[in-house]
């Protein structure tokens, strides 16, 4: 009996005892885990008014038109007109007029600036089915973005009419996606 | 008065002692923080599962991680991070991914912003595996009875379009709280 009692009273200190045996230092773990969201953002060019393009085998060259693109995955850009032979149509500043004027000529573009880096590229002639401007797979961009400039190329004729008090008029689209 | 039973019933005793101990033992810390010349008590945030970030300007905010700490010394809270940059990086689920991780571009930052549920105005700094200082020389939580004190802290995220999504892994890193009595 006295083994017994030892036993059972060496339990109770163990229990009373338990809270000084803590320590004065303590350390825990804790992980944080995310993910990043596949983020595409751009920025396009305004409406450009080219004004009084003058006839003649040279063509007429634009600024350049910028779009800026921020991705942290792939990305390309396509462009596109909504004309279905890319050529500028009489615009009456609402609409296209129904008998219209339509330049003989198609708009070209060209990639002439990509990250500021000088393209050797040529003119294409637009049309409505969109076309890469860049590769489909460009390299996920700085905050900063990258530039895609593009350059316009009109050849006046002289076969195109004056439009008076109207004006020629195409409308250039451009896709940027993660997915071409 | 003298205990008699069997040696099973002693058995039985014995188990019911040590287990009335270790569900009554961490319950009543701030008790017996009191009753003890040195003692500590912490309980430390869970994992923090963020989610989805978003790249841009904006930093992310955690919602506010707590540590609950009851001493009847002074006591401090120091932070440190697995990674000695403090930039998270890609996880298996297992393990950081070995062959070229991706890495964010920018480390975890985290602040103190409250005490005892009033806020701190929140001074970020970047984690690293060197432990920074939540707290030090922080008054005892037992002045007469125990109470804990409750510490909060934030992490911010800033991340960039140079931070690619990590498809089937994740981000991680893992946040190591030191409380102690020493600092």
């Amino acid at each position: 009996m006295k083994k017994f009692i030892a036993v059972l009273s060496a339990v109770a200190a163990l229990v009373i005892a338990a809270p000084a045996s803590a320590d004065t230092t303590a350390t825990g773990d804790s992980s944080v885990t995310a993910d990043v969201v596949a983020t595409l953002e751009a920025t396009f060019p305004a409406a450009y008014a080219w004004g009084n393009l003058n006839a003649g085998v040279a063509g007429n060259t634009s600024v350049e038109q910028t779009v800026n693109v921020k991705s942290n995955a792939t990305w390309g850009v396509k462009t596109s007109t909504d004309d279905a032979a890319g050529k500028l149509t009489e615009w009456d500043g609402l609409a296209y007029d129904v008998t219209p004027l339509v330049l003989t000529h198609p708009l070209e573009w060209r990639l002439s600036h990509l990250d500021g880096v000088v393209q050797p590229t040529s003119f294409a002639d637009y049309t409505s089915t969109p076309v890469l401007v860049t590769t489909n797979a460009e390299a996920v961009t700085p905050d900063a973005g990258v530039d895609v400039d593009t350059t316009y190329k009109q050849t006046v004729s002289y076969g195109d009419f004056v439009a008076g008090v109207n004006d020629y008029r195409v409308l250039v689209t451009y896709d940027v996606s993660q997915a071409f | 008065m003298p205990f008699r039973g069997s040696g099973a019933t002693v058995a039985s005793v014995l188990v019911l002692a040590v287990a009335v101990a270790a569900m009554v033992w961490p319950a009543e810390a701030p008790a017996a923080c009191l009753a003890t010349p040195a003692c500590l008590e912490v309980s430390f945030p869970p994992d923090l599962a963020w989610g989805q970030l978003d790249p841009g300007p904006a930093a992310h905010h955690s919602a506010e991680q707590m540590i609950a700490v009851t001493s009847n010394e002074l006591w401090g809270l120091r932070v440190a991070s697995d990674l000695a940059d403090g930039r998270m990086t890609e996880w298996t689920g297992g393990a950081y991914v070995v062959a070229a991780p991706k890495t964010l571009s920018h480390s975890l930052r985290w602040s103190l912003t409250s005490i005892d549920a009033i806020g701190e105005p929140p001074s970020y700094q970047a984690l690293s595996s060197a432990p920074g200082s939540v707290l030090s020389n922080r008054p005892s939580t037992c002045p007469g009875a125990c109470a804990s004190a409750q510490i909060g802290v934030r992490y911010r995220q800033l991340v960039s379009f140079a931070d690619e999504p990590a498809g089937a892994n994740d981000y991680r890193i893992q946040v190591t709280y030191d409380a102690g009595q020493g600092f």
